[in-house]
């Protein structure tokens, strides 16, 4: 993390254990959107405005033991997994099939790909192939989503999710290769 | 050297591993196809993670935050208007009531010093309406 950043996120924190309600509002207004996002890759977007609400509110009630050893933003989105976590685990006696529909993969989202470096015949390919990955990681194990959700589409660092996830970087290496090569066969065999 | 695990493959397309680590790998791809293709397999798959985590899942209005200040605008202007409307029903219905109040006086007193006529004008008899 950059100084600038480290000294910005310090002074937050300083805020936010004093109390400082401008300072949580500025903390939710700059996270809130990230943490939806993550919300919806990790337990679907059926209660993620409920999950959200819940993980700001854990932010709110645990800003006193924030201790400063990671990034806020890295805090913030073991807290966000962590209420995932919670109500995946609390809905697991249904089958992941069930644990929140897919039609949302793609009516909701962007079809157009984006200018990045690609060959045409490579942006059609990847164009057509991104439902099928949406529904590829929506089918994975909830600990093997967690992890290429926060590296892979998040872009967390292998240490991050680390953190984010309380595991060693060798599991994380693991984790994210298996959830790889999961994903790989699904597009591969159709999903 | 050997072929480096499939795992090891992962974590040296994203840069993950030692100085050492990726060097030796270096090295070994340029002799070996097979992992020169898991390689290039991998890579592939990255690049439409990429892709999608560029393109997935628009944010609603109530987390963006430009659009949510917008909308406290908008809510900070329809509370003044709702303050300001129920102002004008509430004083507008006390003025009301207070205007009845003193219309039955009025009648009240007429009604008592005019008796004999208001009698000999209806049959029916007289009761003042409430409006409570």
């Amino acid at each position: 993390m950059a100084l600038e950043e480290r000294l910005k996120d310090h002074s937050l924190v300083q805020k936010l254990k004093a109390g400082d309600e401008d300072a949580y509002a500025q903390l939710c207004t700059e996270y809130s959107g990230k943490m939806y996002r993550l919300v919806c890759r990790l337990a679907g977007p059926e209660d993620a405005d409920d999950l959200v609400q819940e993980a700001l509110m854990q932010l709110y009630k645990s800003m006193g033991s924030f201790k400063g050893a990671c990034s806020i933003g890295t805090w913030i989105y073991r807290i966000t997994t962590n209420v995932c976590q919670d109500y995946l685990r609390k809905k697991s006696r249904r089958s992941w099939r069930h644990l929140f529909s897919l039609d949302w993969l793609s009516s909701e989202t962007n079809k157009e790909v984006p200018s990045l470096d690609f060959e045409p015949s490579e942006r059609a390919e990847i164009r057509d192939d991104l439902d099928k990955l949406r529904m590829a990681i929506a089918k994975l194990p909830p600990e093997q989503r967690a992890v290429l959700v926060l590296h892979d589409l998040e872009q967390l660092t292998y240490q991050e999710v680390a953190d984010v996830l309380g595991i060693v970087v060798g599991t994380v290496k693991s984790r994210l290769f298996y959830a790889r090569r999961k994903v790989r066969s699904m597009l591969e065999g159709g999903v | 050297m050997r072929c480096p695990s499939h795992e090891n493959l992962s974590a040296y397309v994203d840069r993950e591993l030692t100085l050492s680590e990726m060097q030796k790998i270096e090295t070994h791809l340029q002799d070996c196809l097979t992992c020169r293709i898991e390689v290039a397999r991998l890579e592939k798959l990255i690049r439409k993670f990429n892709v999608l985590a560029e393109t997935d899942l628009p944010i609603p209005n109530m987390y963006n935050p430009t659009i949510s200040r917008k909308n406290y605008r908008w809510a900070a202007a329809a509370v003044v208007v709702l303050l300001v409307a129920g102002s004008a029903v509430f004083f507008g219905l006390r003025y009301n009531q207070s205007s009845v109040a003193e219309m039955e006086e009025e009648l009240q007193y007429f009604y008592n010093n005019h008796k004999d006529y208001v009698r000999s004008q209806s049959t029916a008899p007289i009761t003042l309406v409430s409006w409570e």
